[in-house]
């Protein structure tokens, strides 16, 4: 049954990345500009220009141009980066587990801080403790990023002169790595706390009035027990969901924290890769991307189909 | 069937979760590139015989505004990497921006014919690359020859070509470059242009293209390694033909936010930093932890005018906004500190830099006046008009604080004589792409050069089929005095030649010019012998040194 439902979900993957790829394609090669006068710099004469953007192939049909990318990365070949002249491969995976960290660890942080707000939000609801909650809450959502990792460098860097400034200091199990990733992640960390924080509450809040809540206090269970058998289970699918989906946000919005951070991530690669128009880079950077984002959804609707038995039977 | 019994599956499902983490996890840290840790700092102490002062070496820890790219001199086009660049490898001859003379270099002495189309360099014995090879005059000529191979991938392939012909070996230590045009700033155009960066044969022969990510020079520093995104740390030569330097190793960290770099040199992280944001240079003066240096820069700023736009045709109307635009006000209170007013194109550090021409100082009435003789007249609105035409055009910029400031500023002084200007903020490689197809009205534009002849500006800016004259500016006149500027051989002629360039280019208004760019550097107050250049990108550190042992 599980497995029916698995496959079901898994064969949506490739048309899925194959039309992502071809939409990324698409649309950066529609932005004036064009990698050729990147390379060539701005001292360079129109000619020269013209020169190169045969030499990269650029002057093809757009549509043999997607062919032969396409089926190289059938074939492994992510391609060449324009700007470096070094693998795309190369480019992407020495630095996409610097991003899978700060990533992961700051998910990690906003749920561990996120869920118990809001759990204790909506227990509390109608009261100053609640009030007071959902207003962190609604802060870490609207403080701009970028904002609040400099007051932070501010604050610990100079300041205080505990923490770092920036970059990554080492494995996280080295206390190194771990004064090196507390900021940062903390940064990213306050939206996706918020959002949990706000979700959770809802959804326990609504869960709180239903029928057998009820019978279950009226039976005279605590309260611990009924909110930890009964209502978190019921706020789980919904949960789940977010968390994924902030998984993916989190992805891209790691732009802006690797900047303000130096972080040896992804996100800043992204960027300087789009403006200065080098294809095969924002083409691997956003497949790899979109596998994982894919991948992680597919996971959720896995974990959907543990958690809520409903769903499988669809 | 339900396999799965309600009491398992909140198990189950932490389980699941908890693998999924695992799997994360290791997958993380199987592709992990272990950041390096700084390497054991083994002090060189030289004592200056002058001073009582006390060099110590160590690790110089500089930080980047991005990330290196291709090291390869003949294909960089970034700044971040041409400093880099400058630490690894030499020029044949070098320039001392004090003194405003060329001194010797990887050539020892050298020389021009009377037409100044054949130059010969004697060159420097006993100079070996990084990789042990012998720099001679073989060198010299396989290094220029690829960037003029028609194959090149350089983008300075072209400049080569139309003025070097070729590259001849006399002796092992000789070397003549035969050229097609008498070039009176052959030094600076080609010689000290990094496509002639002397590169290693050996190693450019053995890597290949790969030669980007090793690159092999003779200069103070050597490549050691490069973690992407992370750092590039370069060794000292210590067989380095100027005495080996008294810092072991450099590292350059890229770190993309000119906030968080001047935190981590306030908080000692760093050492250097090579971009100091405006909003922070007056607290960097001020903190007494750091220095900062500052020199004129290779730079100018300004705003382009479209001489085919129907509103800018007129020479009139060109003056008109000159006059109405008071740059002084913008240049002193916008950039203060960072930018020095100039009046003609060329940056004020260039020796060539003249003030006798039209200063085009802020005059409200001339520039109505002026308007008014052309034809345009207020409307109802106050906005001018002409043959039922508005006075309203776009003026395209690249983004950025620095460019929207200024672009602002115009905008509001052009207002008060009855002009609409509007804004169009673009991204970087689309606002040059605009420029340089001519597809604007008015546009911001700013231009740096590596030195400050006006060979470096003027053939590309202003000569009327110059691939950078974004205005299309057109003057016969000035075209033939921009070439004789380029082939007359007296320093003194052409600098009296230039001068008269510049008095037409501004009367005409090519361009409204607004200031020169400071290079600007900040270090920690216990590093000294920074070598600062007008040159944005190259600073030279073989001569720095710690005033106190590292940790201080």
């Amino acid at each position: 049954m599980i497995l029916r439902y698995f496959i079901k979900r898994l064969l949506y993957f490739f048309p899925i990345i194959l039309m992502v790829s071809l939409l990324v394609f698409i649309m950066i090669r529609l932005i004036p500009g064009d990698p050729a006068r990147t390379i060539a710099g701005i001292m360079a004469s129109e000619e020269d220009v013209e020169r190169i953007r045969i030499q990269l192939g650029l002057k093809e049909p757009i549509h043999i141009q997607f062919i032969k990318w396409f089926s190289n990365i059938l074939r492994g070949d992510l391609g060449i980066s324009i700007r470096t002249n070094r693998p795309v491969a190369l480019e992407i995976f020495s630095r996409l587990p610097n991003t899978m960290e700060l990533t992961i660890v700051g998910l990690f942080i906003a749920i561990i801080i996120g869920i118990p707000i809001g759990i204790f939000a909506a227990i509390k609801r109608g009261k100053l403790s609640d009030t007071l909650l959902s207003i962190s809450a609604l802060s870490g959502v609207s403080i701009p990023v970028f904002w609040m990792g400099l007051v932070l460098i501010y604050i610990f860097s100079l300041s205080f002169g505990i923490l770092p400034v920036g970059e990554r200091g080492g494995p996280l199990w080295t206390i190194e790595g771990l004064s090196h990733i507390i900021l940062p992640s903390i940064t990213i960390a306050a939206p996706s706390a918020g959002v949990f924080a706000r979700i959770t509450r809802s959804s326990m809040i609504e869960v709180l009035e239903q029928e057998y809540i009820r019978t279950a206090k009226a039976k005279g269970l605590k309260m611990n027990i009924i909110i930890f058998r009964h209502c978190i289970r019921n706020v789980l699918v919904q949960l789940v969901t977010i968390i994924g989906m902030q998984f993916g946000f989190l992805l891209g919005g790691a732009i802006v924290t690797e900047t303000v951070f130096a972080w040896p991530g992804i996100g800043r690669l992204l960027v300087d890769a789009i403006i200065s128009r080098d294809y095969p880079l924002v083409q691997g950077i956003i497949l790899i991307y979109s596998i994982l984002f894919v991948s992680i959804n597919l996971f959720i609707d896995l974990l959907y189909g543990i958690i809520d038995p409903r769903i499988r039977y669809e | 069937m339900d396999i799965f019994p309600q009491k398992f599956k909140l198990l189950t499902t932490i389980i699941v979760i908890a693998i999924a983490i695992a799997i994360a996890f290791t997958w993380v840290y199987f592709f992990q590139v272990p950041p390096q840790k700084p390497t054991e700092t083994t002090f060189t102490t030289v004592t200056s015989p002058t001073k009582t002062e006390t060099k110590y070496g160590g690790e110089l820890i500089i930080a980047n505004i991005a990330d290196v790219l291709r090291m390869d001199p003949m294909l960089i086009t970034d700044v971040p990497t041409a400093t880099i660049a400058y630490q690894i490898f030499d020029f044949l001859v070098r320039y001392n921006h004090e003194t405003k003379q060329y001194e010797p270099g990887l050539a020892i002495s050298w020389g021009a014919s009377e037409d100044a189309k054949t130059w010969t360099f004697k060159l420097r014995k006993g100079v070996k690359f990084h990789d042990g090879t012998p720099f001679n005059a073989e060198a010299v000529k396989f290094t220029i020859d690829r960037v003029l191979d028609p194959q090149s991938k350089s983008p300075l392939s072209q400049d080569f070509r139309d003025n070097v012909e070729s590259v001849e070996v006399i002796d092992e230590y000789t070397v003549v470059f035969h050229l097609k045009n008498p070039l009176a700033s052959f030094l600076d155009r080609i010689i000290r242009n990094q496509g002639a960066m002397i590169v290693s044969p050996t190693a450019v022969k053995k890597y290949g293209e790969d030669f980007s990510n090793h690159p092999v020079g003779t200069g103070p520093f050597m490549f050691k390694e490069w973690i992407p995104g992370e750092r590039v740390v370069l060794v000292k030569n210590p067989d380095y033909w100027d005495g080996a330097p008294i810092i072991d190793t450099l590292i350059f960290k890229p770190m993309p936010e000119s906030a968080a770099q001047v935190a981590a040199l306030q908080a000692g992280q760093v050492d250097v930093i090579l971009s100091i944001p405006m909003e922070s240079l007056e607290i960097l003066e001020k903190d007494p932890n750091v220095k900062v240096y500052k020199m004129p820069g290779y730079t100018t700023f300004g705003i382009v005018l479209n001489h085919k736009s129907e509103f800018f045709m007129d020479k009139r109307v060109r003056q008109a906004i000159n006059y109405a635009i008071n740059k002084d006000e913008i240049v002193n209170t916008l950039f203060k500190g960072m930018g020095i007013r100039i009046y003609s194109p060329l940056p004020l550090a260039s020796w060539a830099y003249s003030e006798d021409v039209n200063k085009f100082e802020y005059n409200f009435e001339k520039a109505k006046n002026l308007l008014e003789e052309a034809g345009w007249k207020p409307g109802p609105d106050g906005i001018l008009e002409k043959d039922g035409k508005k006075f309203s055009f776009v003026c395209i910029t690249q983004e950025g604080k620095e460019a929207e400031d200024l672009v602002t500023a115009v905008q509001n002084y052009l207002r008060k004589v009855g002009i609409d200007m509007k804004i169009q903020i673009l991204e970087y490689g689309t606002w040059v792409d605009m420029l340089v197809t001519h597809q604007f009205d008015a546009g911001y534009i700013w231009w740096a050069a590596g030195a400050g002849d006006p060979d470096h500006y003027f053939p590309f800016l202003f000569y009327s089929t110059g691939w950078a004259n974004c205005g299309l500016y057109n003057n016969t006149e000035v075209d033939e005095l921009i070439v004789k500027v380029s082939q007359n051989p007296s320093f003194e002629e052409r600098k009296k030649l230039a001068a008269e360039v510049q008095k037409l280019i501004v009367d005409d208004v090519a361009w409204v010019h607004f200031y020169s760019k400071y290079t600007m550097v900040a270090t920690k107050k216990t590093v000294g012998g920074i070598i600062l250049t007008p040159s944005e990108g190259e600073i030279d550190f073989y001569k720095s040194y710690f005033t106190s042992p590292k940790g201080g």
